[in-house]
């Protein structure tokens, strides 16, 4: 089968982890010390989901906070999405909602999974549960995912993947 | 008409049919039953394929104007070639054999052509004066040699050219030319379209309008924003305008090409190869300097020139100097009571081993005598009587019995008659010669000895080494040299006094007929003061 070429776009709020979890899957690198991403940052890497390889091409886009928005163009063509929230800001997973809507705007009907990312501080998570209840009943996937500890994160890009694939 | 009337009333419900009925009915009355077998005939298949037939060359010559009927005939067109060919695939090789051959031989002398213009390129640069600092000048640089030649000498030189796709920011295919240091195609055009999204946001510039230049140092990456597709070239120093001329004309034939590709772009990126050719087009570059079409490799020449000088050179040398040495070996051997044994050659410094007789010129007078433009002659003589001794100079012997002089002389005889065989080429003794070694060992003691008693000087013996005919001159007189060392080395390694022993070297002896492996050998001789 030919290889094919997929757009995946990493969004979120500041500080969540979306570049370290990029880093950890293309690089299998981690480092504790945080740089802020300006713009976007892109990365690629190879995967093989049913004998079908694909080319990721990884747009990282800059943290939302209260004064930066989501620079929607940034997503425009992309075949799919990972929304990546911290387990220990509770705030961050208020968020989904809102960043949901935006990329639905944009690209309605392209597959979204959502990262609570800092696994590895699980004993710091408290956000309401019922939230994501309510995301699961809808239909979209929610996996839980350490950059630091390389937890669920292959696993995260394969779901994403067979997501987009299998649409 | 009375009759049709008369039907219609009969039965109105069912007037379409009957009307039908009446016009049949009035058409055989009017035209008879004939008519009717006729105009079946005029709406039968056959017919209708004769019909088609008739006007099939007219309405394709009509058709031809609109689209339609190639897209039509296409595939039916390739099926019957695909049958044809199927069929009989030597009626098509017969029919592209004349288009194939031409355009085959073509462009293998295009290639051919083109690698001796490499090839003589190369060579100017690797060779010449500005090519060396060119190198010098990159290393400093940190680039590599090919694109400072690059940047030397071309004014531009597009390195890189890219499609992407307009709405991913996927590179859809790429071209690099071979010289150049580029980073990833796909992070680049990844880059370059949230590049163009950035810009495109931050000014709120509209979705048509886009990036149409970046420069970064020098280098400078042109875009052509089609409506799906993104073509970049990235270019070291000013484009002119044939060449962004170029890139537009190339962005509207791969939107012409693959306009459907484009719209439906999924990932797959395999059906965008078929771009190579045309992104190929705009890997461009302008040279400083008009390349001299066929020049003369004159460097090429020079450096070849310069070697066949230097080789003639040596050789016209080497000539000279080998004449001077025979003109002297033969000086030396015509001077009366001189033999010459072997001649060394160390720098200018040419030493003749001789044997001498004691009533000779002497060695420095000779020396002097010898004076030569090429060589500082010295000589290295073994003083001999070679047979010529005054005896009247000696006091006389006291009466020896005769058995001793007999004996002295068997024993002589017995050592001269004695020869050492080699085997072709080697210079180290057949091993079946050495038991010789120790009876000869055993006739050089006892001559020694039987000379003491009769009061006559010690005698010396000349190893006189030989050669087989086959082989060099000079190769010949060396091996036979060696043979006589090694011989000379055994005995002395035995026990004999080295002064006795004088090893001689003398190549190969046309005068001396006998078969080539009895002249591998080497001959002993006594000098001495005896009589024959």
């Amino acid at each position: 089968m030919n290889l094919v070429a997929k757009k995946v776009c990493m969004v979120g709020p500041f500080a969540v982890g979306k570049t370290s979890l990029v880093r950890q899957y293309v690089e299998s690198l981690f480092s504790d010390k945080y740089h802020t991403t300006i713009g976007v940052k892109i990365s690629k890497k190879l995967v093989t989901h049913r004998a079908q390889q694909v080319q990721l091409m990884l747009w990282d886009i800059e943290g939302v906070d209260a004064f930066t928005e989501l620079r929607a163009s940034y997503l425009r063509g992309a075949s799919g999405i990972l929304l990546v929230v911290d387990g220990t800001r509770p705030a961050t997973i208020q968020q989904i909602a809102e960043l949901r809507s935006i990329v639905q705007t944009y690209l309605d009907g392209v597959p979204l999974v959502v990262l609570i990312n800092k696994s590895d501080l699980r004993h710091d998570w408290h956000f309401d549960e019922g939230n994501i209840e309510q995301l699961r009943e809808e239909g979209i996937k929610v996996l839980e995912t350490s950059a630091k500890t390389n937890t669920g994160v292959d696993a995260a890009f394969a779901t994403l993947t067979q997501e987009m694939l299998e649409r | 008409m009375a009759t049709a009337e008369e039907q219609n009333k009969a039965s109105p419900s069912n007037e379409a049919y009957s009307a039908d009925a009446s016009y049949q009915k009035l058409r055989t009355l009017l035209l008879g039953p004939e008519y009717e077998s006729a105009l079946d005939d005029y709406l039968s298949k056959a017919h209708d394929a004769e019909r088609v037939a008739d006007v099939l060359a007219q309405a394709v010559r009509i058709s031809a104007k609109h689209p339609d009927l190639g897209k039509a005939l296409a595939p039916v067109l390739n099926k019957a070639i695909q049958t044809s060919i199927a069929n009989n695939p030597r009626q098509i090789t017969n029919v592209i054999f004349p288009i194939m051959g031409p355009a085959i031989r073509k462009s293998v002398g295009a290639t051919l052509r083109d690698m001796v213009q490499n090839l003589n390129r190369v060579l100017e640069q690797s060779l010449s004066a500005r090519g060396l600092i060119w190198r010098v000048k990159a290393w400093r640089a940190g680039v590599s040699y090919g694109r400072y030649v690059i940047s030397q000498t071309l004014k531009f030189h597009v390195e890189q050219v890219l499609l992407v796709h307009r709405d991913t920011g996927l590179l859809l295919h790429s071209v690099i030319d071979e010289h150049a240091d580029t980073h990833d195609p796909e992070l680049v055009s990844g880059m370059m379209s949230a590049l163009q999204d950035f810009v495109q946001d931050s000014f709120n510039q509209t979705h048509t309008s886009g990036l149409s230049r970046i420069e970064v140092g020098d280098l400078t990456l042109h875009l052509c924003t089609g409506p799906y597709a993104v073509l970049a070239i990235a270019a070291r120093g000013p484009v002119n305008e044939a060449a962004l001329e170029e890139v537009d004309k190339t962005c509207e034939a791969v939107h012409q090409v693959y306009a459907h590709e484009l719209a439906d772009f999924d990932g797959d990126r395999e059906v965008f190869l078929g771009t190579d050719e045309l992104l190929r087009r705009c890997l461009l570059s302008e040279r400083i300097e008009a390349e001299k079409p066929e020049a003369t490799p004159w460097l090429a020449w020079l450096v070849l020139g310069a070697l066949a000088l230097l080789i003639g050179g040596y050789a016209y040398t080497a000539y000279h100097q080998s004449l001077a040495r025979e003109a002297l070996r033969a000086q030396l051997s015509a001077e009366p009571g001189y033999i010459v044994l072997n001649e060394r050659l160390s720098g200018d410094n040419l030493l003749f081993e001789v044997l001498r007789d004691y009533r000779a010129r002497p060695p420095g007078a000779l020396a002097d005598a010898l004076h030569n433009a090429h060589y500082q002659v010295s000589l290295q003589t073994h003083e001999a009587t070679l047979g010529k001794i005054d005896l009247s100079a000696l006091t006389p012997p006291p009466p020896s019995p005769p058995d001793t002089l007999a004996q002295y002389h068997a024993v002589r005889q017995k050592l001269n008659d004695t020869v050492f065989m080699f085997h072709e080429g080697a210079t180290t003794l057949r091993a079946n010669e050495l038991p010789k070694l120790a009876r000869v060992l055993e006739d050089i003691h006892r001559l020694t000895r039987l000379a003491g008693e009769l009061n006559l000087p010690r005698p010396q013996l000349l190893l006189m080494g030989l050669a087989d005919p086959s082989g060099h001159r000079s190769v010949n007189l060396q091996v036979s040299q060696q043979r006589a060392d090694t011989l000379r080395d055994l005995l002395k390694e035995n026990g004999i006094d080295q002064g006795i022993l004088i090893a001689w070297g003398l190549g190969n002896q046309a005068a001396i007929s006998s078969d080539s492996a009895s002249q591998r050998r080497v001959s002993v001789k006594v000098i001495d003061a005896s009589k024959e």
